[in-house]
């Protein structure tokens, strides 16, 4: 029985409400993204709603300030040592748990680790003074510490991803007790090759301090805006690649938490941002060892452990150019760069992670971690 | 596929008009082709232009004087809300963001009253009782919270 035209009627009066009411309240934002205009259009189009954030089951293990530690227990345990991920200040964390099925973190965990992962939150007020001390020294220390307790066990593997991978190596070199092993994945070291963002960030015309004294955080906007530069005509037509796709709700899923993932930023703390694009960007202090942190020296070649370098060959945020030179900084004798054909974000949430790049990086990690006890 | 009672979303105005845009700009099709074209002239202008040293000179200099005019708007406007004894912005913000925290911080010590009880149960020599593979703490359901 097909519906009465009323009923049709009603139907489409109701779409093009709810229709104008999104745009509307999109409008009234007015983020740089074109997600929040253009998404409404996409769901109505497709009947595709977005997904949930993080749907692989976990919980809250540790809070202090904005920042969570979360806990994604394994259905069945394989390995005694935990895998601790410390994800960039940037973004958020969930694109480690993209979609059921499509998941690093749901990947980890079905192969039998205990994984734990940092969640940085929504920076406040209270951020705005956080140092890269504090953050090193207070949140990641703590991270890793209740990770070691509440595993049961003496040492874990630290998983930094971009950013987070230099905070991951900044910490081992300053605090290397119960680090085993360190992936780094798409994380810059050497800044002078940054590209785009090097020019961009360059003390010539960027004023970082005038920045971080008018906001305190460095409001998502600023952050937006050099993304949207980075790419700005491409932003906008790789929507067409979903409008031609719209009858495949797959894709339209995908699509869909993956531009609500890029348009989901967060403020960064300002003094670590400020401390950020002076020592690692402007100076290039970082890979030479004289980024300073809580009056100590950041010097790579103190890390001993087993590290993974994992490379993006098609990144175009962290270029492979920054990841290369990190074996030839740290005093690892077991330590190897892998080079993968994805992009940046490609090594978290596309196809191919999860059939070439994953199991790679997890047999890496399980050959360097200690199985349960029977 | 097709549905006798309900057509499937797909059908709609909507979608066969975004699927019409898409085609239209598809590289295979003649108005693609255009499409591309532009769009790769735009791409090179635009890495012209953002890369170019009087844009970064302009736009640097831009945002320090925005940067400037924001700190000292900020001052004044805290200043009178001050001695006009209401709460600022900051200070609401503030507020709002303790609220959250407080929010996150009673679930997580649910986690760790878990293990505390674990731990003392160790300590008394009581073994816990059999549970899955997985000891403490017990899976919930995903965090709803995102912001």
């Amino acid at each position: 029985m097909t519906a009465s035209t009323p009923q049709r009627l009603r139907s489409f009066v109701t779409g093009q409400v709810e229709l104008t009411r999104a745009v509307a309240l999109a409008l009234k934002s007015r983020p740089f993204n074109p997600y929040p205009y253009l998404k409404p259009f996409i769901e109505r189009a497709s009947g595709v709603r977005e997904p949930p954030i993080s749907a692989t089951p976990h919980t809250v293990v540790y809070t202090r300030g904005s920042m969570r530690l979360l806990r994604y227990a394994a259905p069945r345990r394989r390995h005694r040592t935990p895998i601790l991920f410390v994800y960039s200040l940037i973004n958020r964390w969930y694109i480690l748990d993209f979609l059921p099925g499509r998941s690093l973190i749901e990947h980890l965990t079905r192969e039998g680790y205990d994984v734990y992962a940092i969640d940085w939150g929504v920076p406040g007020q209270d951020e705005e003074r956080l140092t890269w001390d504090d953050l090193l020294g207070g949140l990641i220390q703590t991270a890793v510490r209740w990770t070691l307790r509440v595993s049961k066990s003496r040492e874990l593997t630290l998983y930094g991803y971009c950013m987070g991978g230099t905070m991951a190596l900044a910490y081992t070199s300053l605090y290397p007790e119960g680090v085993r092993n360190l992936v780094a994945q798409a994380t810059p070291v050497d800044f002078s090759k940054g590209g785009l963002y090097t020019l961009w960030t360059s003390a010539n015309h960027f004023d970082v301090d005038s920045l971080v004294d008018a906001y305190g955080n460095v409001p998502t906007p600023v952050l937006e805006s050099g993304f949207l530069m980075a790419a700005p005509v491409q932003r906008l037509t790789r929507w067409l690649e979903v409008c031609r796709r719209i009858d495949d709700p797959e894709f339209v899923t995908t699509f869909l938490a993956m531009e609500r993932w890029g348009a989901d930023p967060v403020p960064f703390p300002g003094e670590v941002y400020r401390q950020y694009i002076k020592d690692c960007y402007q100076q290039n202090l970082f890979p030479q060892g004289l980024m300073e942190v809580g009056g100590e020296r950041v010097d790579l070649r103190r890390i001993q452990c087993a590290i993974l370098n994992v490379i993006a060959e098609h990144d175009t945020i962290a270029l492979p150019a920054m990841s290369e030179p990190l074996p030839s900084l740290v005093s690892s004798k077991d330590c190897e760069t892998r080079r993968y054909p994805v992009g940046h974000i490609g090594l978290s949430a596309s196809s191919k992670g999860a059939t070439k790049v994953w199991p790679s990086i997890s047999a890496w990690i399980g050959a360097r971690s200690k199985p349960m006890e029977p | 596929m097709s549905h006798p009672e309900r057509p499937p979303p797909s059908q709609g105005l909507l979608a066969r008009g975004l699927k019409l845009l898409g085609h239209l700009t598809h590289p295979d099709t003649r108005t693609g082709k255009v499409f591309t074209r532009a769009e790769e002239g735009l791409t090179r202008a635009a890495a012209k232009v953002t890369e170019s040293p009087a844009y970064l000179r302009v736009s640097g200099s831009l945002m320090r004087q925005s940067f400037n005019a924001r700190i000292r708007r900020n001052g004044l406007v805290e200043g009178a809300l001050r001695t006009l004894r209401l709460p600022t912005t900051s200070e609401v913000e503030n507020l709002r963001d303790q609220l959250r925290r407080m929010n996150d911080q009673v679930e997580a010590l649910g986690t760790q009253l878990e293990l505390v009880v674990d731990l003392l149960h160790r300590q008394e020599g009581v073994e816990p009782e059999p549970e899955s593979p997985e000891p403490t703490p017990k899976e919930r359901a995903p965090s709803k919270r995102r912001r």
